[in-house]
């Protein structure tokens, strides 16, 4: 299955995305201020200290009779001696000891630190702000051991550290800057301990949503997924599946509904298949019980025509009538029932490999001695080739002769085109007159049941009003159309489009219908 | 005199038919039940058989069949229904031709006349023609598979006889109506497909892949596997 076609899949995915987002959010936000709080706590101790040991030293240098540099060297080994003898507790800085300028010669420089911590590891910009200002100042930054005085590589360890500075000045001797180098490493830890508690916190989170998504998914998703099975079935036919009904929660009723629906299709179904049968059955019973008497009515009639010298004018021209009439009213009878087969739906197709230049050619020859009695000649136009595809051949031909017997009723004596054209998609059939033709809006009206154009006039033609009618029905089920076109006075053309795979959606036209 | 057997349930129709088959010279049975066919039959021996389809007593369809059990005579059936299913189970049951009411007298005394009919065989070069094991036998009217006579209606001897004649043709749905039912007009082309089946099925070592009888796809059929002999 695949991903997008899951419900399931997409319920995780999208909680998958959702989750982490959150979560991120929220672990880094408390990340955040945890490691703000340490460190503004870390601060806080961190200038207290550096202040009172600022003083310290301050006052240590007051108070010792320094009086020359001797002593004064001394005194700063002995201070930072001192600084890093208390080393051992974490809590206690490196210290370095700056001397900013001396009033004297620059040789008078001594600048000493504790554990030979370099004294590149006091950031400029820091040593600026110290020389600006009387307060505190303090920056991140790292404390940087040489590893030994021996190797060429002169720093090795590095270790972040907080770091303050202040100024102290001593007379004779000039400015000095003192810096506390408070290692961060233990807060660092703590820092590092916590994000990775939160990250290890936020995915499990996550994992566990997602498994109680999967697991709530799985409980709604199975109904669905079987209602959709069951669908899948009904749409094939079978109506016999039903959902189980557990408890009384949505999907319960959705289960119900479902259920419902189904018998109500079911319902629906069995009674149109059975109005269907009732109609076909009543379609057949009419064709069996009017044909029979039908037919001994023809041939009564036939017997009576065929001696109609034998009796008097009247008798034999009742005699003609009969039969003429009895004709219609068999064409007639044929319509209908095919009409009312179409409605009823129980109409089938029997295709077969056809030439349709063949085809209508043979409809040309059958009813030319019809068209001649009228007065009018066909003009055949057609590929030189074969026009080969699959409809139903008498369908087909019942198309092409509601056609031509339509251009000689309505021709009026004059010559009736009807030409063949092959296109990729389509083939069509076009039969033009010049005879009565159409009025405006009548294009359409043409295939209406028993429609008629002028009723006063026409139904001396006979015909049985249906003839196109039919013709569409049957142009239709071969995925095809019949259009029409006329000019009042000029002639009509009638244009039979079908596609070459019946299957598919009719798209191209080979006649253009403006006259 | 040619017996013509008459079966329909519609008195009114059946007297019609009795008066114009008459007036042809004909002699006429009618019988109005399905059921009380075969007795009439056997009795009478007529030359053909007009059969309704919707019969009391016993479906036309039915008596058919039972017909065909016993006798090779031509049977044309009347039907009421256009529809298809009842005139291929028809002719499938055995029927040679079918007529649909209402149909006129003219076209209905042609459809009896043609199946009375014999071919003509006179005109044949040889009095037999060997055709891929199985013999026709011209004078006698005879199919014989080796010495076994294989039993073939009127209409299937024609069929066949008109397909064995011209080895190389072939012939389209169409010609063959005309030649051997007897339509000029073509009409429906399922006459020939079932009762080529039919062929197939009687003079065929298996029908499914038939070697005497050819299909021409989209065009018709030949004969096939075709030798002459002196």
């Amino acid at each position: 299955m695949r991903f997008t076609n899951s419900l399931a899949f997409r319920v995780l995915g999208t909680t998958l995305l959702l989750s982490t987002l959150l979560v991120s959010v929220l672990g880094s936000i408390l990340n955040q201020l945890l490691s703000d709080g340490i460190r503004e706590s870390k601060i806080e101790a961190v200038l207290n200290e550096s202040q009172s040991k600022l003083f310290q030293t301050e006052n240590r240098f007051v108070l010792s009779e320094i009086s020359s540099v001797a002593d004064f060297r001394d005194a700063m080994d002995r201070t930072i001696t001192e600084f890093a003898d208390t080393k051992g507790n974490e809590r206690n800085p490196e210290v370095v000891i700056l001397q900013a300028k001396s009033p004297v010669t620059r040789f008078l420089i001594y600048e000493r630190s504790t554990n030979q911590v370099m004294k590149e590891s006091i950031p400029i910009e820091l040593r600026d702000r110290v020389r600006a200002s009387k307060e505190l100042q303090y920056s991140y930054g790292e404390i940087l051991y040489p590893t030994s005085f021996l190797t060429a590589v002169p720093i090795e360890r590095r270790e972040p550290a907080l770091i303050v500075g202040g100024q102290f000045t001593l007379a004779n001797f000039g400015q000095f800057e003192m810096f506390f180098l408070f290692s961060t490493a233990p807060e660092d830890q703590t820092l590092s301990l916590i994000s990775r508690t939160l990250l290890i916190g936020a995915i499990s989170l996550v994992l566990v949503l997602l498994f109680v998504v999967w697991a709530v998914s799985r409980q709604v998703v199975t109904p669905v997924r079987r209602a959709a099975e069951i669908a899948e079935k009904l749409s094939a036919g079978d109506f016999a599946e039903r959902m189980n009904v557990e408890g009384a929660d949505e999907i319960a009723r959705l289960a119900q509904s479902f259920n419902e629906m189904a018998s109500a299709l079911q319902n629906q179904i069995t009674r149109l298949e059975n109005l269907s049968r009732v109609q076909q059955r009543f379609v057949s019973d009419v064709s069996h019980e009017l044909r029979t008497p039908l037919t001994t009515l023809k041939m009564a009639s036939d017997l009576i025509y065929r001696q109609r010298q034998d009796f008097d004018p009247t008798i034999s021209r009742s005699a003609e009538l009969l039969s003429a009439q009895l004709e219609r009213f068999e064409n007639l009878l044929t319509e209908l029932l095919e009409v009312s087969r179409f409605d009823a739906g129980v109409v089938n197709l029997e295709p077969d490999v056809t030439d349709i230049v063949a085809l209508v050619e043979k409809g040309v020859d059958t009813l030319t001695p019809i068209a001649k009695e009228h007065g009018s000649i066909f003009r055949y136009k057609h590929p030189a080739e074969p026009v080969v595809t699959v409809v139903d051949p008498r369908r087909m031909d019942r198309i092409l002769r509601n056609l031509l017997n339509n251009a000689i009723a309505y021709g009026e004596g004059k010559p009736i085109d009807v030409e063949v054209r092959a296109g990729e998609h389509s083939i069509a059939v076009a039969v033009r007159d010049y005879g009565i033709g159409l009025r405006k809006g009548e294009e359409n009206r043409v295939f209406d049941r028993f429609w008629r154009a002028d009723p006063s006039r026409e139904r001396t033609r006979g015909g049985t009003g249906l003839g196109l009618s039919i013709a569409q029905e049957d142009a239709q089920l071969h995925g095809g159309i019949i259009e029409a076109a006329g000019v009042y006075g000029q002639g009509s053309l009638f244009v039979l489009t079908i596609p070459r795979d019946r299957s598919e959606e009719l798209t191209e036209r080979l006649f253009s219908l403006s006259l | 005199m040619t017996l013509i057997m008459v079966v329909d349930d519609d008195q009114d129709l059946a007297e019609m038919l009795a008066i114009v088959l008459t007036g042809e010279g004909m002699e006429v049975d009618l019988v109005s039940r399905g059921d009380q066919v075969m007795d009439v039959f056997r009795n009478s021996q007529p030359d053909l058989v007009l059969l309704d389809l919707m019969l009391p007593g016993l479906d036309g369809i039915e008596v058919c069949k039972l017909i065909r059990a016993e006798s090779m005579i031509p049977i044309v059936m009347l039907t009421a229904k256009g529809d298809t299913t009842d005139v291929v189970k028809g002719l499938e049951a055995g029927a040679d031709d079918y007529i649909v009411k209402p149909f006129q007298t003219n076209e209905l005394l042609a459809r009896i006349k043609a199946r009375l009919r014999r071919v003509a065989t006179t005109s044949a070069v040889s009095s037999k023609l060997e055709f891929g094991g199985v013999s026709i036998d011209l004078v006698a009217h005879e199919v014989r598979r080796g010495e076994k006579v294989i039993a073939l209606t009127r209409l299937e001897f024609d069929l066949l006889l008109a397909l064995a004649r011209e080895p190389g043709r072939v012939f389209t749905r169409e010609a063959l109506l005309a030649e051997v039912w007897g339509y000029r007009h073509s009409s429906d082309t399922r006459l020939v497909n079932v009762h080529i089946q039919r062929i197939r099925s009687k003079i065929e070592r298996d029908p499914n892949q038939p070697e005497l009888v050819l299909t021409v796809r989209g065009v018709g059929y030949r004969a096939g596997n075709f030798t002459e002999q002196k």
